[in-house]
């Protein structure tokens, strides 16, 4: 009787979403800290304050609803360990009503919390939209980026000459440009200067909801033009320098070497050297993501785009705790995902890596 | 004998060159600026003879404040690029050296830190520590950015275990520490301060994000600051941009010439960048 | 030739055909909510606010204060200062202590229902039954005694005969909108805390608006007009059909968005207001470009529960010395973009007749100040606080150090930071050592409701129906300071500064009849030679209401040249923009000339125009509406305008 195995494949993807689970995990926990057990914090300081301002009376508004909100919130009336218990269950409650789309209905009530600034809408409610709207702005410029700037950074390598010098020193300049730098000039120049991209938002105000009309795609598409550009072409500047090393370290190697010397034709060889050179570049890839959304976040408040970036931003400025909490949360869960899903490309893409499970390899 | 070589790299020259003119300039000027929140000219003037950059929208000179914003920004960098270096390589050293569990352990560590988003968990940080002040934001900066050092820093700890000079140590009876501290360190200088030099980079970057948000250190006068006043005094709306465009271009610069010294050393560093 | 490599599989198709996929779909990702209304950008009136809209409940602290959709019984009018009546039809004192107002037969809420003495009874009752209900409705209360019903368009406010304050009671009249009793009664039983009723559904109210729309997220209100607002005959009917209001979170995008002409009207700290674009504009061209109104006063609070004893800031010689110290007018120019003037010490403006007349000249030339470093150092001497040559600060007796004293600035107030970092300056220059803390908004206003900070700045409210005296009953009056309400919150006198005789002095002022000037003169007198010898606090300077506005789609604001009404924020507490809101004139020609918004310029339009011929801005018959070219007279050129628009259609 055959025993029955499991595939090799399936065993690499369970290997990378233990790793994941528990980086997220990691997070969460360094998220409770610094939140809850940083000596002076905020929270306990607001509270303090709220606990003195209590009127003997009858309550007053704000100071009495804010005080239960964060009891409630942050269960602080119970100890540490008990806190933390509370809160892994609700933050891992949430993300599995998050990653299921919110169809489960026991999960309902996990919802990041409530928000202080917009209650009593749920942390939950007001960012899905807003994560909407970031990954609308990061994927395209991130895969449109990857393709245009490892397809110049392989030109780079392999023409040599003038070429390799443009290309290597304009990609150095924009790959090292801070998103918001980049951001900041191009608003100067494209919004103010020659007035062709408006200055900012998501767009224009007279519109009701969304609508799938031209009209509004276009008026979309005028306001994403200017934070697209700023993360695509630093994208693209990253991305060539990084194709540009693989590339001359695949030129340089023993197997390309010696097929040149046979007369193997050149352009062949190219091709053969890119598809071995970008399978680091989509794990470079998948490790940029991270940085990559880091910098989006700025840029986002440059551009006032609507995303998560502006809402951790306002949730910072207003102090607004289950709202910072739940945008980390959420950042960090998009970031996960997203590698785990490029790991999963990656083991598809990589020959070497189905042999190794195929047995093929050592 | 590297410092001939290095001498070759057209690369490293140029961002050697320019780091050290933005270090000469950061140190120099300062002296004959004392004050560069003193309020001693008109409202937002252009560039003039008087002075070079104008003035602000509070009337303060914006070259003086440039020159004390790059001093800062260079004092952060640095001090942000010598903590994450510090931590990555005992990090990278030790897990490389000792291998095992020792090495799981740290690894996953550095896995796990790598993946999480650093600016956002700076972000966060900076948010709920009640003071900030340029020491313990470059601290807290530092203890962010180490994974990637600590990798590097690991695989080339490792490619060093297996060459002989390492064995006739440990067959002497050298502890681990001194092998590690006297033997590998010492033979992957040129590579350890590669990677200060991108620390440093990413220093000046996280700590001129923060400050542009207005997280960075209070009370301070630094790039990210300057960048910070022009966009709450509307520079760009008015189109002042004497406010913020020198300084975009001296961070851009700043971090270039960091990036171009490490790629220059890597040129000539490492064999597989040769051009043949 | 083979095509494909043996050995090696070609991925390539299908890893671009996942990418175009993910791009084409991330692209659409922010369509998830399908609607196709779009609201045409010339029917609309775009505004900017800076509250989530989660409650339209008026006794909430957190809701919007733009509420266009209720109505107070009168406004004020801040340019001309004074009580213009809006849902009332007049008001009348019989004898000391009584109020009649009348109101209108016809008033009706936007559901329906009449309107009457029922529906104010209820809503000024409410604190009397309901304790959780606070404010300015609830303290009426002190000074109230009862409120008779006379009849269903009548009401009688009776003030008590031991404190009858008539401040507070004209005072409340502007900023209490009136609630619709048939609503609220039932929701008394539904809510244990009457603020806790969001009011977001269909809420019911008297005024010219109606809710459309509204998304906390997206934090946009859209508010349309009500053609049936039972106010047509008496304010005419508002040209903006809608009211679109945008929640922003910095001045600068309020500022980009006007000046890009994404907003109509703006209330944001706009620095170079100088150099606005042509098509947007302010009150005046000229410095101070706001109102020249004391819309808010700038002081320089020092707290004396933590400032005791012998501390060098408890000798009013070292706070005078500091109030010359300060270059005032640059700090106007500077940190406040000019928006600002330097404060009279009296608090009272120079250049506003009825309030300069009760300025004590005496007491300013004595005790009051101006910019003088050599003076400020001369006091600090005097009083025995030495500047030895080997120190870099004074100090009291040689060798212990004055200070340092922390000045708490909420962070992100580019003005007000602006502002302390030249005090700073200026105090260095006479010795004195203060630190500047930057904090967050909610720490500051904490701090100065419960008196936690040392020194601080704010701006009081300083232009209401209630001044002069509410000016120094806010600043000075120990029982608004928090020495006094702890552990309530505080809502004046944040240094909690204690003067029995400023106390008696402002409650006898506010029995005095107001148009009794001799007595008056010699109270305000008495309590500005007080408060300016003892000088607990500095004013500082005095702020117009902030105002921009856009001409693009609406014209006929209030303006220097255009003065018909006071031009003030969305935050106005006495809601005196009323008045703008109904005589905006859409630049668009066809809205314009259809005078009585059907939706198309018709011969009723020109019959309306006709029977109002010739009449003046002055008359009784003139309705500014029939004005289409604005210039004061309905004549024939108005009724051309029409004529080339007859016919023409647009969305009513």
């Amino acid at each position: 009787m055959k025993k029955p195995t499991l595939s090799p494949f399936f065993l690499h993807v369970c290997k990378k979403a233990m790793f994941y689970f528990g980086t997220y995990f990691i997070a969460l926990s360094l998220t409770f800290v610094i939140i809850r057990l940083m000596p002076g914090n905020p929270i306990q300081v607001l509270v303090a304050r709220l606990m003195a301002g209590r009127p003997k009376g009858g309550p007053v508004f704000g100071v009495d609803r804010l005080y239960l909100l964060f009891i409630q919130e942050f269960s602080l009336d119970k100890l540490a360990h008990e806190q933390y218990i509370v809160y892994m269950q609700s933050m891992l409650g949430s993300t599995i009503n998050l990653l299921t789309f919110r169809i489960c209905p026991v999960l309902q009530s996990a919802n990041f919390g409530i928000s202080i600034t917009y209650y009593p809408l749920t942390v939950m409610d007001i960012m899905t939209g807003k994560l909407l709207w970031s990954l609308a702005l990061l994927l395209p410029s991130i895969v449109i980026g990857f393709i245009v700037g490892n397809y110049l950074g392989a030109i780079a390598a392999s023409k040599k000459g003038v070429i390799d010098n443009v290309v290597f020193n304009t990609s150095l300049f924009l790959s090292n440009i801070p998103y918001y730098c980049l951001a900041l000039i191009l608003l100067f120049v494209f919004a103010f200067v020659y007035r062709i991209f408006p200055i900012g938002g998501g767009y224009s105000f007279g519109r009701i909801g969304f609508s799938l009309t031209l009209d509004w795609i276009i008026d979309y598409l005028h306001h994403y033009a200017l934070p697209f550009l700023s993360l695509f072409l630093i994208t693209v500047g990253g991305q060539a320098i990084g194709m540009r090393v693989m590339m001359i370290y695949e030129l340089n190697s023993d197997y390309y070497v010696y097929s040149k010397q046979l007369g193997l034709s050149e352009r062949k060889l190219v091709n053969y050297a890119y598809q071995n050179a970008i399978l680091p570049q989509i794990t470079g890839l998948a490790l940029s993501f991270g940085s990559i959304f880091s910098g989006s976040l700025i840029t986002e408040v440059v551009f006032n785009y609507p995303g998560i970036g502006l809402a951790l931003y306002n949730a910072i400025l207003g102090r607004d705790y289950p709202l910072i909490q739940g945008c980390f949360a959420i950042i960090t869960l998009t970031t996960l995902v997203a590698n785990f899903l490029m790991d999963i490309a990656y083991a598809f893409i990589d020959p070497r890596i189905r042999a190794v499970y195929a047995g093929e390899k050592a | 004998m590297s410092l001939q070589l290095l001498k070759q790299s057209k690369k490293f020259l140029v961002g050697i060159s320019i780091l050290l003119f933005f270090i000469g300039l950061a140190t120099i000027m300062p002296w004959f600026m004392p004050n560069p929140k003193a309020m001693i000219g008109g409202l937002w003037e252009p560039p003039s003879y008087e002075r070079i950059l104008g003035t602000d929208p509070l009337g303060r000179d914006v070259f003086s404040l440039f020159v004390h914003g790059i001093n800062m920004s260079l004092r952060i960098g640095i001090l942000a690029g010598l903590v994450a270096t510090a931590a990555g390589v005992v990090i990278g050293a030790v897990a490389g050296y000792r291998g095992g569990i020792v090495d799981e352990v740290l690894m996953s560590i550095t896995n796990v830190m790598l993946v999480i988003p650093t600016l956002a968990l700076l972000i966060v940080l900076a948010a709920f520590i009640q003071v900030r002040n340029e020491m313990l934001m470059a601290f807290v900066i530092g203890i962010t950015s180490w994974p990637w050092t600590a990798r590097s820093i690991r695989s080339q700890t490792l490619s060093l275990k297996a060459r002989e000079f390492i064995d006739l140590a440990r067959m002497s009876g050298l502890s681990e520490k001194k092998i590690i501290f006297q033997d590998v360190l010492p033979n992957m200088f040129s590579y350890i301060f590669m990677c200060f030099a991108l620390q440093m980079a990413g220093g000046i970057l996280s700590e001129t994000g923060l400050s542009m948000i207005g997280l960075g250190p209070t009370d301070i006068v630094s790039l990210g600051m300057i960048l910070r006043w022009a966009l709450s005094w509307e520079a760009v709306r008015l189109g002042k941009w004497w406010v913020f465009t020198p300084v975009t271009i001296a961070i851009t610069l700043l971090t270039t010439s960091l990036l171009l010294i490490n790629t220059g050393m890597d040129e000539i560093f490492n064999p597989r960048m040769r051009r043949l | 030739m083979k095509r494909r490599e043996r050995g090696r599989e070609n991925h390539g198709p299908f890893f671009a055909s996942v990418l175009l996929a993910i791009l084409v779909l991330s692209l659409l990702l922010p369509c998830s909510k399908v609607s196709a209304q779009v609201i045409p950008r010339e029917e609309a009136f775009y505004m900017e606010s800076w509250e989530a809209p989660a409650s339209f409940n008026s006794f909430n602290p957190d809701a919007p204060s733009f509420r266009p959709f209720l109505e107070p019984l009168f406004i004020l009018d801040a340019w001309h200062f004074e009580i213009v009546p809006w849902l009332a039809e007049s008001y009348e004192w019989i004898g000391d202590l009584t109020l009649r107002i009348t109101l209108p037969s016809d008033a009706a809420w936007n559901d329906g229902e009449s309107l009457n003495a029922t529906d104010v009874n209820y809503t000024f009752s409410l604190p009397l039954r309901r304790s959780e209900i606070t404010g300015a409705v609830a303290d009426l209360w002190t000074y109230l005694d009862h409120i008779t019903v006379v009849s269903s368009t009548t009401l009688d406010f009776v003030l008590k005969a031991e404190n009858p304050n008539k401040y507070i009671l004209i005072h409340t009249l502007t900023t209490q909108e009136i609630l619709p009793e048939h609503v609220w009664s039932t929701k008394e039983e539904e809510y244990d805390n009457l603020m806790e009723f969001p009011n977001t559904e269909n809420p019911v109210g008297s005024g010219a608006y109606k809710l459309e729309y509204v998304d906390v997220v997206e934090g946009k209100t859209i508010w349309v007009r009500d053609n049936n607002y039972w106010g047509k005959a008496y304010h005419g009917l508002p040209q903006p059909k809608y009211i679109v209001n945008i929640v922003i979170d910095s001045n600068e995008m309020g500022n980009y968005m006007l000046s890009m002409g994404e907003l109509d009207w703006s209330e944001c700290f706009m620095p170079a207001i100088w150099e606005l674009p042509e098509g947007r504009g302010t009150w005046s061209t000229n410095p101070p470009y706001y109102m020249p109104v004391p819309y808010m006063t700038g002081l320089i609070y020092f707290n004396y529960l933590q400032i005791t004893g012998d501390d060098a800031l408890n000798n009013p010689e070292v706070r005078r010395a500091i109030a010359f110290a300060i270059n005032w007018s640059k700090l106007c120019d500077v940190a406040f973009s000019r928006l600002t003037t330097p404060a009279n010490p009296s608090l009272l403006p120079e250049t506003v007749p009825e309030l300069a007349k009760y300025i004590n000249t005496t007491a300013v030339d004595q005790y009051g100040w101006a910019y003088n470093v050599t003076r400020a150092n001369e006091i600090l001497d005097d009083e025995g606080y030495p500047w030895d040559a080997g120190h870099v600060w004074r100090t009291y007796d040689g060798t212990t150090k004055i200070g340092p004293y922390e000045i708490l600035i909420p962070d992100g107030w580019s003005d007000w930071v602006a502002a302390a970092e030249i005090v700073l300056g200026n105090l260095e220059a006479i010795g004195i050592d203060i630190d500047v803390r930057l904090c967050l908004e909610e720490e500051f206003f904490t701090s100065i409701e419960y008196g936690t900070f040392e020194i601080t700045f704010d701006q009081p409210s300083t232009w209401t129906p209630s001044i002069p005296w509410y000016t120094y009953y806010v600043i000075y009056c120990s029982r608004t300071s928090p020495a006094y309400n702890l552990p309530m919150p505080a809502y004046g006198n944040w240094g909690s500064y204690n003067n029995t005789r400023v106390d008696e002095l402002l409650d006898i002022i506010a029995l005095t009849d107001p148009t009794n000037v001799t007595a008056l003169t010699a109270l305000y007198g008495e309590l500005q030679y007080i408060v300016l010898k003892e000088l607990p606090f500095i004013p500082g300077w005095f702020y117009g209401p902030f105002y921009e506005y856009s001409e693009t789609y609406w014209a006929n604001w209030p303006t220097e040249n255009n003065p018909y009404t006071g031009a003030v924020c969305y935050w106005d507490s006495s809601h005196g923009y009323f008045p703008m809101l109904f005589r905006l004139k859409s630049t668009s020609d066809v809205i314009a000339c259809d005078v009585n918004l059907d939706g198309i310029v018709d011969i009723e339009d020109i019959y309306s125009m006709a029977l109002a011929y010739g009449a003046l801005s002055e008359q009784p018959q003139y309705k500014f509406n029939l004005d289409v070219n604005y210039d004061g007279i309905i004549d024939i050129e108005d009724i051309y305008s029409a004529a080339l628009q007859y016919g023409q259609m647009h969305d009513p």
